[in-house]
């Protein structure tokens, strides 16, 4: 089986907004060979280009919604049909590049048949490194699941 | 859209791309505009604060992150600039690597750029996505020169966002011969579909206009510049060694933006494809020159709506320079050169795909940084794009504020700036006030 694909998106010196990447470390500190890792900046072309191909992606980002930082949302594509769908603008702090990959995937038929996209609720978008507690502690809860998901 | 009171006042609101951030804000009063204020958030100015106190071969790795979109620039002008410095010079094959791999970045941005960012301009679409459903085909041939740029990136720079194979002196690891030799097929492709993008983007509907500033560029020895030691200017009244800029572009702080501004002390100046193109267009390789010629472009081009002409151009060359640089590829003798630390001052810069993008460092004998200095091209051709607001909103002052909005926008596209990372990128604000 064709490992799972798992793109972190973010910015690791903006804080919280670089908790997609936290998980791709930390994933890869744990090794998971089931899954393969990789950083992207959030860019729509990249993404398209990125998950081009694949069966099953998951992809995690940090999102702005209003909730609790640390809250943990979660939202499901299969056959380019959204379980939920995300609310297209608001959500990621890349949500252009988020949203718009997804619309340009769909436009030129290149979604992946089944996209999972985390996004974890920033705190703490300011200048520098390291991760709000409540984020942190979503990026633990989080890398379990897929750990253990991938098991 | 609200309307009070008889004012009127639009908003297009919509991310917070935490790359670059930049609003808008023009006001009309009694018909004539009486204010045009661009603010673009700037990532350089935390960096240059959090670069000091940390190892002189630190640079390259924490300035790719300023930009998703052009980590190559920041690594380039960093690594020079360290470089300069110590007093090491890296030149030969490693050079030229280097060159390799900024000409991926060059592809990997201006395609970006021309097909998902530029053209909906041109062909009224509101963005890449309605694009691409209209003209699938077209953008398919995009995303392929994209991924080759990617591709270059990948096998020269160890991945292709923020590479991590790029260090001062060199590279950690060289590529094989075969991995490079495998791209050519694909460069030979890339090549003819950059001449058939040149000839694409020419058949647009251009707005004209002439702008009145000087065309600001790293100048070419030999080859068209992508590193450099000097910076000219078309006029040729700037024409300076990169150690003297910081005595001729001053970054002043403007009231209505947290950026700093450049300003040359001769006036109001750009830096980017136009200037570049300009200033050097003797050094493009034969082909790109004759699809300049193909496009109607003479030896100069002032009109930044035709800035995507001069990009396709670039793409050509790009291409071109990259088949050239793998055809007389030989493998340096060692991945890196030493850079033995020492007390100085260095400066180093290079042509990002959106200008000229400028670096210096102050480090003590130890290696540690003592301050460092970061101008992007963004904040260079802030001011003229204010200039160009100006101009095109009083042309156009008749448009209602959807038009002049798109218009707006198209404008500050013009300058590829960092902030148009995404396809609406600005809180834009258009007011119409009576007095």
């Amino acid at each position: 089986m064709t490992p799972a694909l798992v793109i972190g998106v973010g910015n690791p010196y903006r804080r919280d907004d670089g908790v997609g990447i936290a998980v791709i470390e930390r994933l890869r500190e744990v090794g998971v060979p089931s899954l393969d890792l990789v950083e992207e900046s959030g860019e729509p072309v990249a993404l398209v280009q990125r998950w081009s191909g694949r069966d099953t992606v998951v992809l995690v980002d940090a999102v702005e919604s209003g909730a609790p930082a640390g809250t943990l949302h979660r939202f499901e594509c299969v056959g380019g049909e959204w379980d939920v769908a995300p609310p297209a603008a608001a959500v990621s702090t890349h949500g252009i590049g988020v949203a718009e990959a997804v619309a340009l995937g769909d436009a030129l038929e290149c979604l992946p048949r089944h996209l999972v996209l985390y996004g974890i609720e920033v705190g703490d978008v300011g200048n520098g490194v390291g991760l709000s507690p409540e984020v942190a502690a979503a990026l633990d809860t989080l890398v379990d699941d897929l750990v253990e998901a991938a098991r | 859209m609200t309307h009070q009171n008889g004012n009127r006042s639009l908003d297009v609101h919509s991310l917070a791309r935490v790359e670059g951030e930049g609003a808008l804000h023009v006001t009309i009063t009694d018909g004539e505009l009486t204010s045009v204020q661009l603010n673009i958030y700037e990532p350089p100015r935390f960096f240059e604060a959090f670069l000091q106190g940390r190892a002189y071969t630190e640079p390259p790795d924490i300035t790719a992150r300023i930009c998703g979109i052009c980590p190559v620039a920041y690594q380039m002008s960093a690594c020079l600039a360290i470089e300069d410095a110590c007093g090491v010079v890296v030149d030969g094959p490693l050079a030229a690597l280097r060159r390799l791999l900024y000409c991926g970045e060059w592809i990997e941005s201006h395609v970006l750029h021309i097909y998902m960012l530029h053209a909906p301009d041109f062909l009224g679409y509101d963005g890449a996505i309605s694009l691409a459903r209209d003209h699938r085909a077209i953008v398919e041939r995009g995303l392929r020169m994209k991924k080759l740029g990617n591709r270059l990136l990948e096998v020269i720079g160890g991945r292709a966002i923020h590479p991590i194979n790029v260090r001062v002196g060199g590279f950690y690891r060289l590529p094989e011969q075969a991995e490079l030799e495998d791209l050519v097929p694909e460069l030979e492709w890339a090549r003819q579909a950059a001449l058939d993008t040149v000839e694409w983007v020419a058949g647009f509907p251009i707005p004209s206009y002439e702008g009145e500033w000087e065309l600001v560029a790293l100048a070419a020895e030999g080859d068209y510049p992508i590193m450099g030691r000097r910076i000219g200017s078309v006029s040729g009244r700037l024409a300076i060694p990169i150690s003297e800029f910081s005595d001729h572009i001053h970054e002043e702080h403007v009231a209505h933006s947290n950026a700093l501004h450049g300003r040359w002390d001769g006036g109001e100046y750009i830096v980017g494809p136009l200037a570049r193109y300009s200033l050097n267009h003797a050094a493009l390789p034969e082909v790109a020159k004759q699809a300049a010629a193909d496009a109607g472009l003479s030896a100069e081009c002032r009109n930044p709506f035709q800035s995507i002409v001069v990009r396709a151009v670039e793409l050509v060359a790009a291409c071109d320079e990259a088949l050239r640089l793998i055809g007389s590829y030989e493998a340096p003798s060692s991945p890196s050169v030493e850079v033995i630390a020492r007390a100085g001052i260095g400066h180093g810069a290079s042509e990002a795909p959106r200008g000229l993008l400028y670096h210096r460092y102050e480090i003590d004998e130890e290696g540690t940084i003592i301050s460092a200095t970061i101008v992007p091209p963004t904040s260079q051709n802030q001011r003229a794009i204010e200039h160009d607001l100006t101009h095109v909103v009083e042309a156009n002052l008749d448009m209602d504020d959807v038009a002049l909005t798109a218009r707006c926008e198209h404008t500050i596209r013009n300058y590829d700036p960092c902030i148009s990372c995404a396809t609406h990128f600005l809180d834009l604000r258009v007011d119409r006030v009576s007095s």
